[in-house]
């Protein structure tokens, strides 16, 4: 990650911006949601997605520390996937990140859930993601 | 209904904020996969050079292009390490690690 952040540094101009977007590690909650009211089905198990968020971070900091980047801004916002079933996100999931596990107390729970709700049900998946503004510095 | 990502506009308009202006800026993607962010901020760019490791990825994404895009977004499918920017091309203006670092 060090070595990609240095490619980086070289391709930008002098003063050009790195903007890094990646999931901040919270677990991120699956939820039924119904007309504005949110009700939490369990949580997407990321398995050890969570370390190379962590090793993201610390990437960012090793080249921020050796003065290649000079850290402007940071902040989180949150992303969230709708889908109009749990099969319809676990079928995504399983197929676009296949290292992501939801749990079968999950599953039922949103099934439940879906089945005792209204209609204009949704499921919603939740992720917390940090967004960095770094300034290029000169070697 | 199909699957729905970031109805919000969070991301976007997140991303706009951080990278402040945009306009006639030369903007490199790293991690574009299908495309999906590119779209919504490339309007705004002078030029976009976005790429991905993942071929399939890569040949979706250059399909869907917009129309209006097609002419200043360039989507390749190459790992960082082994970009290599053109002799006479620019660097870059903004660098934009999506979801990929």
């Amino acid at each position: 990650m060090v070595h990609a952040l240095e490619i980086v540094h070289d391709l930008l101009k002098p003063g050009g911006v790195l903007v890094d977007i990646h999931p901040n590690g919270d677990p991120p909650p699956i939820e039924v949601n119904v007309g504005g009211d949110v009700m939490l089905a369990g949580y997407l198990d990321e398995t050890d997605d969570f370390e190379e968020y962590f090793k993201a971070d610390e990437a960012l900091a090793e080249v921020t520390a050796r003065g290649l980047f000079l850290l402007e801004r940071e902040g989180l916002f949150t992303f969230m996937t709708h889908a109009s079933t749990i099969t319809e996100l676990v079928d995504f999931l399983k197929a676009e990140w296949t290292d992501s596990v939801v749990h079968k107390e999950t599953i039922e729970r949103a099934k439940k859930l879906m089945g005792e709700l209204g209609g204009g049900k949704e499921v919603v998946l939740r992720e917390s993601v940090r967004i960095a503004r770094f300034r290029k510095r000169s070697k | 209904m199909s699957l729905t990502f970031d109805p919000e506009r969070n991301e976007i308009n997140t991303l706009l904020e951080f990278a402040r202006d945009l306009h006639g800026k030369r903007v490199f993607e790293i991690g574009a996969g299908d495309g999906r962010l590119t779209w919504r901020y490339a309007q705004r760019a002078g030029e976009v050079v976005a790429i991905d490791p993942n071929s399939d990825r890569v040949a979706h994404a250059r399909e869907a292009t917009p129309e209006d895009l097609r002419s200043r977004v360039t989507i390749l499918d190459t790992p960082l390490e082994a970009y290599q920017l053109d002799d006479q091309a620019p660097l870059f203006d903004v660098a934009l690690m999506s979801w990929s670092l």
